[in-house]
C-alpha cells in the first residue's frame, strides 16, 4: 500500500491537505439546503464549491435537502435546478421523488429533466417503501435512460428493497447510500449479486477499517465515494478513502473512476 | 505542509458491544499512528470504564510500559500519553483524590477522564465540588463524553469551576444548538473534534466564533476511521497556523499547563 510518506501519493497529499489535482473525484451523495432538524451551518451551493475546490472534487452529485428530508419537493427540486444551472460543469442534480404526490411522480420527473436534472434520489423518511407502486413509473424511466438512482439505505429492509429493484430494473444504476454504516453483510450480498448496484460510503460515524473491509469483500470496482455534504463534511469523508490502507488504483476507482460511467461524466 | 498531530482520543482495550477486532493495543495504535504520521496520542483504557478505574488505570500503565519495552519505539514514552480515569471517593471505594493524584503524577498522566453517568455519581457541587476544585487548582483537564453528564450539569460544572479545562467528547452535530451557547459562555470548555461532529464547515465556523484555541484533533481510534479525522482538519478552510493549534498545540498546551 502507498502510505503518507510516499511523496505525491493520494495519502501524502491528503495528510497535508493538498488538493488531489490529478485524481478524478466525484462526490456521489451530496446535498444543498437546510433542515429544521439540525443546524446546517452553510446551506448554499457556494460553500460546497469552496470545499470542492479545496479538495479538488470535480463533480458533486446532489439533491436538495428541502426535498430529500424536508418533504418540500417542488421547492427543493427547484433549488437543485438553480444550482445545476449555476454550476453546470460541477453539479449533477438528482430529482427527489415523492410517492404520495396525487399526480404521481412522472410530472415532477419530466419538469425537472427538462430543467437539467438526470438522476433520481429516494428517501424513506416519509415511511413509504421503495417498492411502493407509485415509484414504478419513475424507476421505469430511470431504467429506460440508464439513470442513477440514489437511495437512502440504513437497515436490512431498505437494502432488501433496493436489491429487488436492482434485479428488476437492470439498466438503472442503483446507488446504496450510507453502505456499511449500520449493517454490513446485506451490502456485500447485493454488490455481489447485482452488477448495477453500487455501495456509496458516506456516514459520519463508521467502524474503523470499513473501507478496507469492503474493498476486500466486494472489490473497489463496486464502491463510490460520497460525502453527504452539506450535512457532513466532505473534507472529513474523503479521508476515509484517501487515507485508507488500500492501493492507489483502488482509491482512484472509489473516488471517481467508477462514477464516470454511472453519471456519464 | 506537514502539520504535527496530537490525537486527544484513542482507546486501549475492548469496549462493550464492539467487535473483537476493535480491541486497541499499543502495538496496533503505534502502527496506525506511523501509517498516518500522527505524532502523539492521549490514550485511556476501556477497563477503567467497564471494570473499575483503579484496574483500568493500572492496566493502562502496564500496557504502555510493555509497549515501551518492545524496543523499536524508543520515543514512545513521548508519543502515548495516559489519561487517568477518575472517580470521586464519595462511595468509599477509592482512595481520597489527593492520593490518586499522587499516583497519577507518578505515572506521568496529566489529564483525566470521568464517567459520572456510567459510574453513578453526580457532578453537582453538593456531591463533587471538592473533587473538581482539586483538579481545578492543578489545572488538570477533564475529558467528559456528553452522554455522561448532560448539558445542564455541564453548564453548572463549568460555571462553578471556571479554571477547570473541560474537554467535551462524543458530541454530535445534532446538538450544536445547545453546544454553541455553552462555548460562548465558558472559555474553559474545549471540544474533542471527533467524527460525531463532522458537519460541513464546522471547523471554520467554530474558529470564527470561538477561536482556534479550543478545538482538539481527534480520531476516535480504534472505533472509527482515523483518516477521516485527519482530512477533516487538513482540508478545513482555515489558516495553517489554526490547523497547527488544533492539530497539536492546544492539547499540548493543556498538558503543559498542569501545576502539580
Amino acid at each position: 500500500m502507498v502510505g503518507v510518506a510516499e511523496k505525491n501519493s493520494i495519502a501524502h497529499r491528503a495528510r497535508r491537505g493538498e488538493p488531489l489535482a490529478d485524481v478524478f473525484v466525484v462526490d456521489a451523495h451530496g446535498h444543498i439546503g437546510h433542515w429544521a432538524d439540525l443546524p446546517l451551518l452553510y446551506a448554499d451551493a457556494e460553500s460546497v464549491i469552496e470545499e470542492m475546490d479545496r479538495i479538488r472534487i470535480d463533480w458533486f452529485c446532489f439533491s436538495s435537502i428541502e426535498a430529500a428530508t424536508g418533504l418540500n419537493f417542488t421547492l427543493g427540486n427547484n433549488n437543485a435546478v438553480q444550482a445545476v444551472k449555476k454550476y453546470p460543469d460541477r453539479f449533477f442534480g438528482y430529482i427527489v421523488l415523492y410517492p404520495y404526490h396525487p399526480d404521481g411522480v412522472m410530472a415532477e420527473i419530466e419538469r425537472c429533466e427538462k430543467a437539467g436534472l438526470r438522476g433520481l434520489k429516494i428517501h424513506n423518511v416519509h415511511g413509504a417503501s421503495y417498492l411502493a407502486e407509485a415509484y414504478r413509473p419513475g424507476f421505469e424511466h430511470a431504467d429506460r435512460n440508464g439513470w442513477p438512482v440514489l437511495a437512502h439505505t440504513w437497515d436490512e429492509k431498505s437494502v432488501k428493497e433496493i436489491r429487488a429493484l436492482a434485479e428488476e430494473f437492470k439498466n438503472a444504476n442503483w446507488i446504496l447510500g450510507h453502505s456499511g454504516a449500520q449493517i454490513y453483510k446485506p451490502y456485500v450480498e447485493i454488490a455481489r449479486a447485482c452488477p448495477n448496484a453500487w455501495l456509496e460510503l458516506c456516514c459520519s460515524l463508521t467502524p474503523n477499517r470499513l473501507v478496507e473491509r469492503m474493498v476486500n469483500d466486494v472489490g473497489a470496482d463496486r464502491i463510490l465515494y460520497g460525502s453527504d455534504m452539506n450535512f457532513i463534511s466532505a473534507a472529513q469523508q474523503i479521508g476515509r478513502v484517501a487515507l485508507a490502507d488500500i492501493s492507489e488504483d483502488d482509491k482512484r476507482k472509489i473516488l471517481g473512476e467508477n462514477a464516470k460511467g454511472i453519471f456519464k461524466l | 505542509m506537514d502539520i504535527p498531530l496530537f490525537d486527544c482520543n484513542a482507546t486501549l482495550g475492548l469496549l462493550r458491544g464492539k467487535p473483537a477486532e476493535a480491541c486497541g493495543t499499543v502495538e496496533t495504535l503505534l502502527a496506525e499512528m506511523d501509517r498516518l504520521n500522527i505524532s502523539s496520542a492521549l490514550v485511556w483504557h476501556s477497563h477503567a470504564l467497564q471494570t473499575h478505574p483503579e484496574d483500568g488505570n493500572r492496566e493502562l500503565i502496564e500496557e504502555l510500559g510493555q509497549g515501551q519495552g518492545q524496543g523499536q519505539e524508543q520515543e514512545q514514552g513521548c508519543r502515548l500519553h495516559p489519561v487517568w480515569t477518575l472517580l470521586p471517593d464519595t462511595g468509599g471505594d477509592v482512595p481520597p483524590l489527593c492520593e490518586t493524584l499522587t499516583e497519577m503524577h507518578a505515572a506521568g498522566a496529566r489529564t483525566a477522564r470521568i464517567f459520572p453517568k456510567a459510574m453513578k455519581w453526580s457532578t453537582a457541587e453538593w456531591c463533587s465540588g471538592p473533587f473538581f476544585s482539586q483538579l481545578e487548582e492543578r489545572r488538570i483537564s477533564v475529558q467528559i463524553p456528553i452522554g455522561e453528564i448532560g448539558f445542564d450539569a455541564l453548564h453548572e460544572l463549568l460555571k462553578a469551576h471556571p479554571e477547570l479545562p473541560v474537554v467535551l467528547c462524543s458530541i454530535g452535530y445534532r446538538e450544536n444548538r445547545i453546544l454553541f451557547p455553552l462555548l460562548q459562555q465558558h472559555p474553559n470548555l474545549y471540544l474533542d473534534l471527533g467524527p460525531r461532529n463532522s458537519v460541513h464547515n464546522l471547523i471554520p465556523y467554530f474558529c470564527s466564533k470561538f477561536g482556534a484555541g479550543r478545538l482538539l484533533f481527534s480520531t476516535g481510534w480504534p472505533h472509527h476511521e482515523a483518516g477521516a479525522g485527519i482530512t477533516y482538519l487538513m482540508y478545513a478552510g482555515i489558516s495553517d497556523e489554526a490547523k497547527r493549534q488544533i492539530g497539536f498545540e492546544n492539547l499540548n498546551g493543556l498538558l503543559e499547563a498542569v501545576q502539580w
